[in-house]
């Protein structure tokens, strides 16, 4: 299995970057008010919003060819948290649509959305 | 066939590019957060977004040309990624799209330019010139240029050509001991369906090559690692039926222009 692709500083991310932890819930209310909830998840699931800024062109199409053979969101790959450097290695891509921009031959930006799955 | 114009500068469009890839998978969300997908390949598209300024009359004349050739989004043509690169298997010349000659020898996974393992080396084993080549389908009367990173263990001169039925480009390199970047524009007037790039050895002669790359512009761009697919489009269509014209003075035109291609 692929990993993501670092860049060539062989940072993954750039400022501003974020990380969500999800956890899913179900509740069942009643008519006096008090409710039951129950824990969908075994364990939280990761996402990461990776926003790239001043890539080269290298560097960006390394990115699209990543994203086209993982076939948009359809694949799995590692991913490497940067903040804790965790492997997590059931990961993919939270959508089918990837946008990117160059405003000259080494000023690409694009954003992507990971997520991590079960394995 | 027909072919998305170049500008007058040879290159197919002016920054900024706005690029767009749309996948489709077909995905089961179950309770647990377990999620069974599955990729719909034929539903991949790529969408640009081009958006011109300062066009010369002619130039926008080529463009307004294709644009009634196609009858907006009816027609399809060919367009070459302006960020991409056309060649395919840019790190792997063992690969069938490549034509060696018979006494070439081509060896993977030598140490490359960019600090990894994905060189070739090409041993010409016979007792005259051996070429390798690759031909995209593409006009031959654009502007390209060809690059690949070479070295030597032994001081050597060695040829890249850029070819049609009819007409050929050869230009002599020398090769050193260090990683170089070579590159060669290559514009042939013959009007022609295709082009051959390739790279020429004389006999006896052992060179390290990685990288190989070919752009429709003047002068090589960054360098984009390919593998089963290039940026050559061949169906590819206007993403909308009107063409608008932006007049910001005499031989100045202005517009955006919005194009989409299939990935499958």
């Amino acid at each position: 299995m692929s990993d993501f692709p670092t860049l060539k500083t062989a940072a993954v991310m750039q400022y501003p970057a974020q990380k969500a932890t999800n956890y899913s819930t179900a509740i069942v209310r009643f008519l006096d008010g008090s409710e039951q909830r129950f824990r969908q998840y075994q364990s939280a699931l990761r996402r990461w919003v990776v926003k790239l800024d001043l890539l080269d062109e290298t560097e960006l199409h390394q990115l699209r060819e990543f994203f086209r053979t993982q076939a948009g969101a359809a694949e799995s790959f590692g991913f490497t948290d940067p903040w804790d450097g965790t492997r997590y290695p059931h990961c993919s891509f939270d959508g089918d649509l990837m946008k990117d921009t160059l405003l000259d031959d080494s000023h690409g930006s694009t954003s992507l959305t990971i997520r991590e799955d079960r394995g | 066939m027909l072919y998305y114009p170049q500008l007058t500068t040879g290159s197919v469009c002016q920054f900024p590019v706005s690029r767009e890839v749309k996948m489709r998978t077909v995905t089961n969300d179950l309770f647990g957060g377990d999620t069974i997908r599955m990729a719909d390949t034929g539903c991949a598209a790529v969408r640009w977004q081009l958006r011109y300024k300062n066009l010369t009359d002619g130039e926008w004349s080529a463009l307004e040309q294709l644009f009634e050739a196609t009858e907006g989004r009816f027609g399809t043509f060919t367009f070459l990624d302006p960020t991409d690169n056309l060649l395919m298997w840019s790190e792997d010349w063992t690969q069938k799209v490549w034509n060696a000659d018979p006494l070439l020898t081509v060896t993977v996974g030598r140490p490359d330019a960019l600090g990894g393992t994905s060189a070739m080396q090409l041993t010409n084993n016979a007792q005259a010139t051996q070429s390798i080549a690759q031909s995209v389908p593409v006009a031959s009367w654009f502007q390209y240029c060809w690059s690949c990173f070479v070295r030597s263990d032994a001081p050597c001169r060695v040829q890249l050509m850029s070819m049609t039925p009819g007409e050929e480009q050869v230009q002599e390199i020398a090769v050193g001991a260090q990683w170089n970047r070579v590159a060669m524009p290559a514009h042939l007037s013959t009007k022609q369906d295709g082009m051959i790039f390739g790279i020429q050895l004389p006999a006896g002669f052992r060179i390290d090559v990685f990288g190989a790359q070919v752009e429709a512009q003047m002068a090589a761009g960054y360098y984009k690692k390919t593998v089963d697919r290039a940026g050559v489009h061949s169906s590819t269509r206007f993403d909308s039926d009107a063409l608008t014209r932006t007049g910001d003075g005499p031989n100045q035109s202005a517009c955006v222009v919005n194009l989409m291609s299939n990935l499958s």
